[in-house]
């Protein structure tokens, strides 16, 4: 590989400058960044628990079934919220509040304000879960909490919008990089898509369109641009190389503002809605191919010549990873919200395959890759093991791969039992035993790798372990030759 | 029509109208004009780079 040669944006100040803004960028975000990843890290855990508790429900049905707040109803959901909003919510949010002043030029505006946020977030998952557990809900999937509880996360999210949206007021580039795009529209999105959603108003078949709108789209309009943030800020990072095309990855972000917003109603083929609007919705899934490979093609086009990287670059690899499983995740959703395909898997585990390909397999292998990347800076102290890190990225992937092959066999075949007439329904039950056990298993190793990595991450936090002048991953590598940041 | 139709609808049509708006203002300003330059923002002072054509 040649060596590098730097290139400057023609409007760049001079290098003392560009040095002092960047380090009080990172002074300004250190408090609220940290906290945020320390709440996420531990709902990481806490949801996964809960989550290999309900899947193993399905091996032993009388497992804990003694106390009503430990039965399946309850135990999933607190699953799904606590990694959805309390995992990824968290860190992506840290993660966005770290990378806009970066990406700005600018200190954080009243980073009291991002604290005081990530607290008020935190307080309405423990409100929220608590009454989860209790039994009360609304009922509604991604909304289970109740709504009254919901006003302290529009407060802390208020909050937290008002501290980003004024640090980009305050800019000093002239313009936006792609990250900023998606965090901005991000912080646009979900606020009007959960407080559409939690109005009090909806009732029968309309509120379950307006459930799968504001389901798909937290997934949509609020996971997936933020991750996708990530993904284009640390693989030119770590690589010392812009994105191949910048063009290309603003069509990719305007394509998905356009067309994603109307997907979820393709959770509701075959209800009764009117057919324009189930059409409309899977016109809208299919047309994500756009967006999706405009993001593919342009991370895989940067990578290219470059792959060598992956070997010594911890966030590179588990960020590249997330990045692929994103195409893979997006075009299986298209294909799923077909109407013959749908007719076979709705109602089937495969959708939950799909779903844990799309929050685990896609934005938390980002996510991991980025606490790579950002956590030694903030504490000043490098991850103390390489074989943490080794184990927490093969326990991951192969967990989440296990994991979603079995259900996409299993939902498969009992889509296809279900539909036969002639067959009795115990029959689509009993063939998915065997795939359920996959999912345990599957979910058992993703339980060890986010266990293995709070640790690590507790142990990085806590300065513990050997002090090290370079990446513990590279432990037992020659040392890399890449012209960008390592980590 | 289905009243559920009439509210996504709605909702829709005003989300799409933000992002009509935000589209509208980032062409006016130049926003992608001279991307090359953007492309260069992700990066520090102290961060070591090349240009996209390298191999």
């Amino acid at each position: 590989m040649s060596a590098a040669v730097p290139v400057l944006p023609v409007d760049s100040p001079p290098p003392d400058v560009a040095m002092a803004e960047r380090v009080a960028a990172d002074q300004s975000t250190r408090r609220p960044v940290l906290l945020f990843f320390h709440s996420a890290v531990a709902w990481l855990v806490i949801g996964s628990l809960f989550g290999l508790v309900a899947s193993l429900k399905f091996q032993f049905p009388d497992w804990l079934t003694g106390q009503a707040a430990l039965t399946f109803g309850r135990v999933r959901t607190v699953h799904l919220n606590a990694v959805a909003y309390g995992w990824a919510g968290m860190s992506l949010i840290g993660l966005a509040v770290w990378m806009i002043p970066r990406l700005v030029r600018a200190p954080l505006y009243r980073p009291g304000l991002a604290v005081a946020a990530a607290w008020g977030w935190n307080l309405w998952l423990v409100l929220g879960l608590g009454a989860v557990l209790l039994g009360y809900t609304d009922g509604l999937e991604w909304l289970e909490i109740p709504y009254p509880i919901d006003a302290v996360v529009v407060v802390a999210g208020g909050l937290m919008a008002i501290s980003v949206l004024v640090t980009v007021a305050r800019r000093k580039t002239k313009h936006f990089y792609v990250s900023v795009w998606y965090v901005l529209a991000a912080m646009v999105w979900f606020p009007i898509i959960f407080a559409t959603a939690n109005l009090p108003i909806f009732g029968g078949v309309e509120q379950a369109a307006v459930n799968w709108w504001y389901g798909h789209n937290a997934l949509g309009l609020f996971i997936t641009p933020l991750a996708l943030a990530a993904a284009y800020y640390f693989i030119p990072k770590v690589l010392g190389r812009p994105i191949q095309s910048y063009s290309l990855s603003l069509v990719g972000f305007w394509a998905l503002a356009f067309f994603y917003s109307l997907n979820g109603i393709h959770h509701l083929i075959g209800g009764p809605l009117p057919t324009w609007l189930i059409t409309t919705s899977i016109t809208a899934s299919v047309m994500m191919v756009i967006p999706v490979a405009a993001t593919a093609v342009n991370f895989h086009t940067t990578m290219v010549g470059r792959f060598g990287a992956l070997k010594y670059s911890p966030s590179l690899r588990f960020v590249v990873a997330g990045s692929m499983i994103y195409t893979a995740v997006s075009l299986q959703g298209s294909v799923e919200a077909l109407r013959g395909f749908n007719l076979v898997v709705h109602f089937t585990q495969y959708t939950v395959g799909h779903a844990h390909l799309g929050v685990y397999g896609f934005a938390s292998l980002i996510l991991f890759g980025a606490l790579y990347f950002i956590v030694p800076r903030l504490v000043g102290w490098e991850w103390p093991s390489g074989r943490l890190i080794r184990w927490h990225f093969w326990l991951a992937l192969a967990g989440v791969l296990i994991y979603v092959v079995s259900l996409a066999v299993g939902g498969w075949l009992e889509g296809r039992a279900m539909l036969d007439g002639g067959r009795p329904f115990m029959d689509a039950v009993n063939l998915t035993k065997p795939f359920l056990i996959g999912r345990s298993v599957g979910g058992a190793l993703m339980l060890a790798a986010n266990v293995i990595f709070a640790y690590h991450y507790w142990l990085a936090v806590r300065r513990r372990g050997r002090q090290r002048l370079e990446p513990a991953w590279t432990d037992r590598l020659s040392r890399p030759v890449i012209a960008g940041v390592l980590a | 029509m289905n009243p559920a139709a009439i509210y996504v609808l709605v909702i829709c049509a005003g989300g799409a109208l933000v992002a009509g708006v935000a589209f509208a203002w980032a062409a006016l300003r130049g926003e992608f004009t001279d991307a090359s330059e953007a492309a260069f923002l992700v990066f520090d002072e102290e961060d070591e780079r090349c240009s996209p054509e390298q191999p």
